[in-house]
């Protein structure tokens, strides 16, 4: 293969394992909004300490792959349920702009609270299957990236059956379109909050075990990523999963495109300018059918 | 009810998990302070000789950047600031006066250090400041300090523009004991030509200390026949992904890479080169050779070259002395940023006994002509408030285990 067809071919490789870090984070947070009407901005910082703990029960404590992750999930889990019981809960009817500043100030407090406790020393993940390369031709893709693109694709499979199969699923479904509606019929809403928050906990927290092999573990990890994701949710459609999922596999490998062959510094620019874009053509999002200054106003 | 039980339920495996996370820290933390006892054995023999310092404490402020990405320097700074008082307390204070420190929280960000420089110097009255780390801070405070009268010794920023603006160069009140990139840069890139770097890929932070680190190594590396051929500034907000990068440096003719940055990027950024299996040769601005580095990338740090003021391998008793109080202390080694911290509590301590005065103008007058022998050099400030210590260039070579080498040195940089 020549030098230009390998290096395209290896940042399409390279923004798949990204879309897929994108997925994961942005569906938990399409999910929140669609039922809670939150922009959890606290999202990507669940997602940090259960990759703190992941790292430090993998690497100091000697767990296994399998007990750390299953740690992971149930550490974002009971993050994401206390937030919910403690804050979101208390800020349901106050509007959109109070629970977004409540979400941004949780940010900053776990941060805070994580640098406190861990001294916010970065963390990596060690060990020979680490550094494991898949390589064809010069292609390369790392085993943890790898496993990234299929942990990633397994869990939106079975997020996917989840929501459409269950009893819980479709409650989910009915609540994200249409809250009154849903209540009338008698859906626990307060019960499906809790659940989609803790759903979305899951997910955050499998989603840090796939990224700490990657990326490590450190304090600032979830900032960006919470960031592009929040873009990719508004223009996928806010609450639509299919739209935050297609929109975070669009955006990682337009970024490793353009970081490759425009420019690096219009990289981390290209969310939030595809966004302008977005907002400005359809104000709804790709799949959506409020506009996001309605879904402020609820 | 239901509700309550369920969410003690959820904290009792919180705090289960806590504990199990807890159990590998456990035995560092009873090794610091069992650390801690012995010098505190020592300092009791010094404190029976001279007398415990009495009367008001003497603050000296601290603008580090002690949340953020950079977190891990900051404790470094703060670690430094925290030894050198108590030995100087230990000692019998200053003007028969304790030492006391208080540090706060910039988060890295020019308008997050304005805010603290005011905090400290309006509303709690300490105008004697050591700080900011990062270079992009620095340059917002130093209006602030003009405006206020206080006075900051700076120790880990290196963008050039603080020393040309400062003493001569129109603000008297600020000062830097740890060199500029004007001064790494020569010296890591006279290494670089030795070693045939003919282009160079540079990966930095867009800051000023990424850009500046930058524009001072273009310069540098041309009077060498190289050049800088491919440049990617990443975000300093948490950016975790450099394949792109990475991907366009391997398949570029760049014959060597800088990374300019501190070790929250870096390991992500070391490991991601291994990845993607890139060879051209590493070389750092801002990443320590540390025990923590080292841990944390493994051999992927082996042939990393890096420049700082200051390593621990420097071979003196006085660094094997600062070296041993630190681990005691902190139960860490310490990096360059803890060493000029520690260094500028003991030259403000030296000028506010010359001046017999804690009153920022005296001060100031006092650091302008203050002489401090330091662990690697004469710390004085030339009139642009700069002092001139040595610069050197360390290579990591790792095995089985990292050791640091120290391959080259400059100790004549910036005479005017």
């Amino acid at each position: 293969m020549s030098r230009p067809v390998v290096e395209f071919i290896q940042q399409v490789v390279n923004g798949l394992s990204l879309g897929s870090i994108y997925a994961l984070i942005a569906v938990g947070l399409t999910l929140i909004f669609g039922i809670a009407r939150v922009g959890n901005f606290a999202h990507g910082d669940f997602m940090m300490v259960a990759a703190y703990a992941f790292v430090i029960l993998l690497m100091d404590a000697g767990w296994g792959l399998p007990l750390a992750t299953l740690a992971a999930i149930v550490i974002a889990a009971s993050l994401a349920f206390m937030v919910e019981r403690l804050v979101f809960r208390r800020l349901y009817r106050a509007p959109g702009t109070t629970s977004f500043t409540a979400a941004l100030g949780l940010s900053t407090a776990i941060q805070a609270g994580v640098i406190v406790v861990l001294s916010g020393t970065p963390r990596q993940v060690g060990g020979s299957w680490i550094s494991n390369v898949i390589q064809i031709g010069s292609i390369r893709i790392s085993g943890p990236r790898a496993m990234a693109i299929v942990g990633s694709m397994i869990a939106l499979g079975a997020l996917a059956a989840f929501l459409t199969i269950g009893k819980f699923g479709k409650a989910i479904r009915a609540v994200a379109q249409n809250n009154d509606a849903a209540q009338m019929v008698g859906i626990p809403i307060s019960r499906i909050r809790v659940i989609t928050m803790l759903l979305a906990g899951v997910l955050a927290g499998w989603a840090a075990s796939l990224i700490a092999p990657i990326f490590g573990a450190m304090p600032s990890m979830g900032v960006l990523l919470t960031l592009k994701s929040m873009a990719i949710v508004i223009a996928g459609g806010l609450g639509s999963v299919g739209g935050a999922l297609i929109g975070a596999y669009v955006l990682g490998i337009s970024e490793a495109l353009v970081a490759g062959y425009i420019s690096h510094d219009f990289q981390h620019a290209l969310a939030f300018v595809l966004l302008a874009v977005f907002l400005l053509l359809r104000p709804g999002g790709m799949f959506g059918e409020g506009t996001v200054a309605m879904e402020l106003r609820r | 009810m239901r509700r309550t039980s369920r969410l003690a339920g959820v904290l009792g495996i919180l705090a289960l998990l806590i504990a199990a996370c807890g159990g590998g820290t456990d035995a560092t933390t009873t090794t610091a302070a069992e650390a801690t006892t012995t010098t505190a054995g020592g300092a009791e023999e010094t404190t029976t000789t001279v007398g415990a310092p009495t009367g008001d404490p003497i603050v000296l402020g601290g603008i580090f950047a002690l949340t953020g990405p950079s977190s891990f320097v900051a404790s470094q700074s703060a670690g430094g600031i925290q030894l050198a008082v108590a030995e100087i307390n230990a000692a019998g204070g200053v003007l028969g006066r304790p030492l006391e420190a208080n540090v706060q929280d910039d988060q890295c960000q020019p308008a997050e250090g304005v805010s603290a420089a005011r905090r400290l110097i309006e509303v709690e009255d300490v105008r004697l400041i050591i700080g900011a780390q990062c270079s992009s801070s620095t340059l917002a405070i130093m209006p602030v300090l003009q405006e206020l009268e206080a006075l900051m010794i700076n120790t880990a920023s290196t963008n050039p523009a603080i020393t040309e603006q400062g003493g001569v160069g129109g603000n008297p009140w600020i000062f830097r004991n740890n060199p500029p990139d004007s001064a790494f840069a020569p010296a890591m890139a006279k290494i670089m030509a030795d070693q045939g770097v003919k282009k160079l890929a540079v990966v930095a932070v867009n800051d000023d200390l990424g850009r500046g680190a930058a524009e001072e190594f273009r310069k540098a590396l041309q009077v060498h026949g190289s050049d800088i051929t491919f440049e990617h500034f990443f975000s300093r907000e948490g950016q975790l992904d450099f394949s792109s990068a990475l991907t366009e440096i391997r398949e570029s003719d760049a014959d060597a890479i800088l990374f300019v940055g501190t070790i929250d990027p870096g390991l992500p950024f070391l490991r991601q080169y291994r990845e993607l299996g890139l060879t051209q040769p590493l070389y750092s601005r801002g990443l320590s050779l540390t025990k923590q580095l080292f841990d944390e990338a493994g051999d992927v740090a082996n042939g990393l070259h890096s420049t700082e003021p200051y390593y621990v391998e420097i071979d003196s008793p006085e660094n094997q002395r600062f070296i041993e109080a630190f681990r005691a202390m902190h139960d860490m080694d310490p990096v360059y940023q803890a060493y000029t911290a520690y260094e500028a509590v003991y030259l403000y301590a030296a000028a506010i006994e010359a001046a017999g005065s804690t009153e920022p103008e005296a001060v100031r007058a006092a650091l302008e002509s203050v002489t401090r022998e330091a662990i690697t050099g004469t710390m004085t400030f030339d009139d642009h408030h700069q002092a001139h210590i040595p610069v050197y260039v360390a290579r990591a070579t790792c095995e089985a285990t990292c050791r640091v080498e120290i391959v080259g040195s400059d100790d004549t940089w910036g005479n005017r």
